[in-house]
């Protein structure tokens, strides 16, 4: 069998240096964190750095395209036939690679400001390291298995990450559930490359793809199947989303980076990569596109009913990721990937931003206890407006517009109408959360004075504030003691804010102009383009459309939290809101109730059965003893008594009696 | 009509006889010292024995295959790549053998243990029915008595379990031989192959039989009762050689039946039982392991689906499933050997190690422990990056390539439970539990350690350089 | 023909009997029964070799040696105790099974094809199955130490482990008789043993 390598192969120093890079930062800042002290974060940023400008250099040739071959392929070792290890930059990984780094230089800038003065400071930026490398090792892989390796080991930073202070009791119960899960993910992958190999005999991705039109149908939804079971546990779809809003336990710069720009887009990148399957399979790509538009919807929903600003932020994330996966799931795979682009931009921008707001305010990450912080800090209140503006989709003010509108467009090119329409309405639905959030955290007035339950907070850890945790976080947090420093954010965490500013306001006109926008052109050979008939709805017109559902959330959302009258009785409204909020919201439509009596109730149940009735253990101990006198004869005796003995020859003589009857039946039948 | 012995039929089986007087010599020197043979003495000169034997037959491994006494014994790559890894499997467990034998009896307990070998080994190298038989009634008897070595009731109680259980299945087992006897007139495997037996309703009667036989000890169910209740009683290092030992050599001679004893056109009717059960087996091992408190049971649960998965690349008979299922069992050997390893150095006169229960907050007492055994629980769940990951891999590729493919389905079903179960021991191990008793260490174990740490090592050196043994076909000349 | 018929009766009567009575001692009568028959069968298909060996060996030696151990071991004369003697559920599936298992086979075998000639094959070992060389002792010596060689050795080896294996499993239990006078204490307890038992 010829093997078919993606891009052109080469040698190509600059790409080894990049993927490398964090990994050294890790293990320096692991192995010498106690000397380097803070100049660890310092280090480990510029690793960070020069990642970024090694893959800006490599632009040229991952986007080379030399006779078919896209993009650039470094051979690393060889395996078994089949099993090759190498490192490809095509322009999906190059656009990946440019996050990852680019964003993830900003955000461990950033970091240094937030994390100062935490105990293990060090210890933060090595996790932080190798969770680039990680995620670098799993977008720059040119096959399955070298992709589950960064797969499993991203899930291992976030688990890290995620449990980082793990004096907080909820933290490790969240880093848990989150690495359980993701876990479950990786199994998906892995039997996905079981069939995969059985297939072609290659874990490469050339190898993969080079055949997808000669797979069996039913065997390819099922390799597509175990692939998304992966991608849906790393990027928080339905069913699987339910760690995603318990990981916001971590430090904020990691929801950002982790949660929100990198990591959970994987499965994002996960579909895109595998594109040449999916679009051979439309049962595949429906049961994809699904359930992007079902998690798109739902996350929206409940992004209305929280209180926590993160939690806000998570839900945002999970339903974007949901446009995203819709995306590449119907089979507009440049407006998935696009949104990708643009919400690693915005939402990095907007946990940032409410990471300056968290920072300022000791912890308290509760929107009812915020209010009027519009001009006690007109910077991070700039840092969310751009945020919310770009996120909601105001058409050419913010980047989300134009990515969103990909998707949404593409779904209705691609023959998906229902999906169109989930899509607008999601998008109403993310404008009104959103702006809910703005309103009530920077209008009318500070409210951190009010007593709790007049805000209607009865339950704070029921309601997602890690208040209890939070005061030791606190504590452990102050631990050098220059508290004052909390309340007047440095420059360093206002540099990377202001300017992810920039593209979160303006990247999306890369995406402006259709077939001939610079994003169309970057990406013309990636995918494949199949004949289209034309949609029934102009692009322009969607536009229309959805802005239309965006202003009737954004008036609705200034109707009940900015109005005059609306804040004057905050509070009162806040805590009616807070009262009346209907369970199945509060409770996440009871999805971690119905995983725990689905899953983890039944395989005890399952277990209990099993041990009792078709295990019988060795003779109860006790009975054993006392007899033991007789010794040999006795236990022979005894062994009977049992029963067990019988029944094991019994089972053993049915066995041969099934036997028998096959081989008598074919032995009478072979007689000449 | 009879047949001259000479030299080069007794070089055939020299690994064989320096085995079998390296248990002589142990025995000897017990005797002869003054006082008992020390535990370390017994212990070093019989690996040093099989060491030697394992040098001797890798000599042979590239020269032609030989046919030796007449067809009794064959020595060609396939047996010796066999008898390799049951070797190993005799010194990597031999070398594990603690208190819970008594000193007085570690010679006896040694060479025992070396005659076990012995017999796996015959039936390695088998080339007729009746060494097969004694081969592996060799193996048996001295596991029967190894089984009930250790002084707990327990112990007694596998012994006879297994005395009882196996000898009717070798009952069976007989009685299959002795109609393919009937069937071909010669006891030879090579005679068997004869197409004209193909209509001999003997052959299918007597091959079912004698598959029965080799199910049994392989453990498939529904003939796998036996294998928890006498893993659980026997000392730890006797289930680490049986799980291993047993196995190699039962499927060394399930190979040989298969690709060398079967007249033509018969294989995929005759076999198929075979298959049922091991797909039943992959299934049911691993959701037997989901209910174990007890690391010897789980291993005879873990080993009962891991024969499934050797099967699933035999299907088929094709040359590289051989070479798949071979790469597999010496993985599977590795881990085995390795798990019981780390289970021995937690081991004082109870076997504090077997019991799952003992695990709990083990990765916080012994990190280094604790993260071997994980590796090796998750090589045997087939996680990457590990021998057993890779071996799956391989599996399903020859299964599907072999026309059964619904063997490598029910081989990712089984997969997918078994991960849940090895999962349950990885995280009682990692739990932070502030209730567990500290449990103390017991006397070091530099031998128990340095062979986890060499089956580490092999394990990985497995992953990254796989080496197929190209050299097994053809089984009978 | 009719004594094939006639032992086969004995053999499998006898053989029942022994799995199904009360006390050791008529097992083991039950079982010299079995043995006898099985030499006398073994005389029929000209095995004379064979069925000499079968009364020497096993009827001879090792049956004489199961009644001193049940004797010495004092519960020959006492009942097996048998436990809850109910048959598990599954029982009355599985014997149906079993016997429909049974009723297959004997079908199969009726139906067995003609025996194909070893020589055809091509087997260095030859066809040991004709009946005359089979049975002599002097065809049987010599195919044992040369065809068999392999074997015979592996048996001779297969004995040494039985041999050492119950050495080493009854080593530590069997009472150690280190003194005389304690050698006298373990017979008198054994003798009161007994008389316990008997008086029962």
């Amino acid at each position: 069998m010829t093997h078919h390598v993606m891009g052109v192969d080469g040698s190509y120093p600059l790409l080894l240096v990049l993927w490398l890079l964090p990994l050294a930062g890790a293990i320096l800042a692991w192995a010498f964190g106690p000397q380097l002290k803070t100049a660890a974060g310092w280090i480990c940023s510029a690793l960070v750095g020069i990642s970024f400008i090694c893959a800006v250099a490599m632009w040229g040739p991952g986007t080379q395209s030399v006779s078919g071959a896209l993009g650039a392929h470094q051979a690393l070792f060889s395996w078994l036939p089949g099993f090759d290890f190498g490192l490809l930059m095509d322009p999906l990984s190059l656009l990946w690679t440019l996050i990852i780094t680019g964003v993830g230089f900003l955000i461990h800038l950033y970091s240094i400001g937030y994390m100062d003065g935490d105990r293990a400071f060090a210890r933060f930026f090595a996790y932080m390291n190798f969770f680039v490398f990680a995620m670098l090792t799993l977008v720059l892989s040119d096959n399955f298995v070298g992709l589950l390796v960064g797969w499993g080991l991203v899930g291992l930073a976030s688990y890290f990450l995620i449990g980082f202070w793990f004096f907080k009791p909820s933290a490790v119960a969240a880093a848990r559930k989150a690495f359980v899960i993701n876990v479950a993910g990786d199994v998906g992958i892995m039997f996905a490359i079981f069939m995969i190999v059985a297939s072609v005999h290659s874990t490469a991705f050339g190898d993969a793809f080079a055949f997808a039109g000669s797979y069996n149908s039913g065997w390819l939804l099922a390799i597509c199947v175990c692939l998304f079971i992966g991608a849906a546990a790393k990027s928080a779809q339905i069913p699987l989303h339910t760690w995603l809003p318990d990981a916001m336990e971590g430090p904020t710069p990691v929801s950002a980076l982790i949660h929100a720009a990198t990591m959970v887009t994987a499965g994002v990148y996960l579909v895109a990569r595998c594109a040449p399957l999916w679009s051979q399979n439309h049962d595949a790509q429906m049961l994809v596109g699904t359930i992007g538009a079902l998690t798109a919807i739902a996350g929206a929903i409940l992004g209305c009913a929280q209180w926590d600003i993160k939690r806000i932020l998570a839900y945002s994330t999970m339903s974007q990721i949901g446009y995203m996966i819709m995306g590449v799931g119907v089979g507009a795979y440049e407006g998935g990937v696009a949104h990708f682009f643009t919400h690693a931009f915005f939402k990095a921008q907007l946990f940032l931003g409410s990471g300056l707001i968290i920072h300022a305010l000791n912890n308290e990450q509760d929107v009812r206890r915020m209010g009027g912080l519009m001009k006690k800090m007109p910077f991070a209140f700039i840092a969310m407006l751009t945020g919310v503006i770009a996120i909601s989709g105001i058409p050419f003010l913010g980047a989300g517009f134009f990515s969103k509108d990909l998707v949404i467009q593409g779904a209705l090119e691609h023959g998906h109408p229902y999906l169109y329409a989930v899509g607008i309405i999601t998008a109403g639905i993310t404008a009104y959360y959103m702006c809910r959030l703005l309103f009530v955290t920077f209008f009318g007035s500070y409210r951190g004075d009010v007593d709790p339950s007049e805000l209607g907070i009865r339950h704070p850890e029921l309601a997602g504030t890690p208040a209890h945790g939070a005061d030791q976080a606190e504590a452990e947090h102050e631990g050098s003691g220059h508290g004052q420093a909390h309340h007047a954010p440095a420059w360093i965490m206002n540099v990377p804010v202001a300017i992810l500013i920039v593209p979160t306001v303006l990247i999306g006109w890369l995406m402006f102009g259709g077939d001939n926008s610079p994003w169309a052109h970057f990406f013309a050979q990636q995918f494949p383009h199949p004949q289209l008939s034309p949609a029934p709805i102009g692009e322009g017109v969607t536009g229309l459309i959805t802005f239309g559902a965006v202003l009737v959330g954004i008036a609705v959302a200034w109707w009940r939290y900015a109005t005059a009258s609306a804040q004057s009785r905050a509070v009162e409204r806040l805590r009616g809101e807070s009262i009346r909020m209907p369970g199945i919201l509060t409770h996440a439509y009871y999805f971690d109730l119905a995983l725990d009596l689905l899953f983890v109730r039944t395989s005890q149940l399952f277990g209990t059965i099993f041990g009792r009735f078709f295990d019988p253990q060795i003779i109860d101990g006790a009975v054993r003893e006392s007899a033991f006198s007789a010794q040999w004869l006795g236990t022979l005796v005894r062994s009977f008594q049992t029963g067990l003995l019988r029944a094991y020859a019994l089972l053993l003589v049915v066995g041969v009696a099934a036997f028998m009857i096959y081989y008598a039946v074919i032995a009478g039948g072979v007689h000449p | 009509m009879t047949i001259n012995v000479t030299n080069a039929d007794w070089n055939a089986v020299a690994p064989i006889i320096i085995v079998a007087i390296t248990g002589l010599l142990v025995l000897l020197l017990d005797l002869l010292s003054p006082k008992n043979i020390s535990r370390y003495a017994a212990i070093l000169l019989g690996a040093a024995g099989m060491i030697v034997a394992g040098v001797v037959a890798s000599l042979a491994y590239w020269s032609p295959a030989y046919v030796a006494f007449g067809g009794a014994f064959i020595q060609s790559g396939f047996g010796i790549v066999f008898q390799l890894i049951i070797l190993i499997a005799g010194i990597g467990s031999l070398i594990l053998v603690r208190p819970p034998v008594q000193n007085e009896r570690i010679a006896g307990a040694t060479a025992l243990m070396l005659w076990g070998t012995c017999g796996a080994m015959l039936m390695a190298g088998a080339g007729n029915l009746m060494v097969v038989f004694l081969g592996l009634e060799l193996l048996s008897l001295a596991l029967y008595c190894l089984c009930g070595l250790a002084d707990r009731p327990s112990s007694r109680e596998s012994a006879l379990k297994y005395l009882i259980l196996s000898s009717t299945a070798s009952g069976f087992m007989l009685y299959g031989m002795a109609l393919l006897f009937g069937a071909s007139g010669s006891v030879a495997f090579a005679d068997l192959a004869n197409p004209a037996l193909a209509s001999s309703a003997l052959l299918w009667v007597g091959g079912g039989l004698f598959l029965v036989g080799i199910a049994f000890k392989l453990s498939l169910v529904p003939f796998h009762a036996w294998s928890p209740d006498v893993y659980e009683g026997a000392p730890l290092p006797v289930t680490a050689f049986m799980s291993v030992a047993t196995k190699a050599g039962t499927l060394a001679v399930f190979a040989r039946f298969m690709y060398a004893a079967l007249p033509a056109g018969t294989a995929d009717r005759l076999l198929l039982p075979i298959w049922i059960v091991a797909a039943i087996s992959m299934i049911a091992g691993n959701v037997g392991m989901l209910a174990q408190h007890d690391l010897k049971r789980l291993i005879a649960y873990s080993g009962i689906a891991q024969v499934g998965y050797i099967l699933t690349a035999l299907a088929g008979g094709t040359h590289l499933g051989l070479r798949y299922a071979i790469y597999y069992l010496a993985a599977y050997t590795f881990m085995n050997l390795g798990a019981f390893a780390i289970a021995t150095t937690m081991s004082g006169d109870r076997e504090e190690g077997s019991h799952l229960a003992n695990y709990r907050g083990y990765g916080r007492r012994n990190p280094v422990g604790a993260a071997l055994m994980t590796f090796f629980l998750l090589a045997m769940a087939g996680l990457p990056p590990t021998a057993g990951f890779l071996g799956k891999i391989l599996i399903l590729s020859s299964s599907v390539g072999a026309g059964y493919a619904w063997l490598g389905v029910v081989l990712i079903i089984g997969t997918a439970i078994s991960l849940y179960a090895y999962a349950k021991v990885v995280r009682a191990m990692y739990q932070r539990d502030e209730h567990v008793h500290a449990f103390e260490g017991h006397a070091p174990a530099p031998l128990a350690w340095a062979s986890a740490a060499i089956c580490f090592v092999v394990i990985i050196v497995m992953t990254f350089y796989p080496y197929t043994p190209s050299n097994v076909l053809p089984i009978v000349k | 023909m009719i004594a094939f018929w006639i032992l086969a009766v004995i053999m499998l009567g006898s053989a029942i009997w022994c799995i199904s009575a009360s006390k050791p001692v008529y097992s083991v009568v039950a079982l010299l029964l079995h043995f006898a028959a099985l030499a006398a069968m073994y005389l029929t298909l000209n095995a004379e070799f064979l069925a000499v060996i079968q009364l020497i060996v096993y009827s001879g030696a090792i049956l004489i040696l199961f009644l001193f151990v049940i004797a010495l071991l004092s519960s020959g004369v006492a009942s097996f105790s048998v436990g809850p003697n109910r048959l598990p559920r599954i029982a009355i599936p599985a014997i149906v099974l079993i016997a429909l298992a049974l009723g297959f086979f004997t079908y199969a075998m009726g139906h067995a094809g003609a025996v194909v000639p070893a020589a055809q094959a091509g087997s260095p070992l030859g066809p040991v199955g004709t009946a005359d060389v089979f049975g002599s002792v002097n065809d049987f010596g010599k195919a044992l130490f040369t065809s068999y060689l392999l074997p015979f050795e592996i048996t001779a080896l297969l004995l040494m482990v039985a041999v050492i294996g119950v050495i080493l499993l009854a080593g530590d239990h069997a009472p150690y008789v280190a003194t005389r006078k304690h050698a006298a204490e373990v017979r008198r307890e054994m003798r009161e043993a007994i008389l316990r038992e008997g008086r029962q």
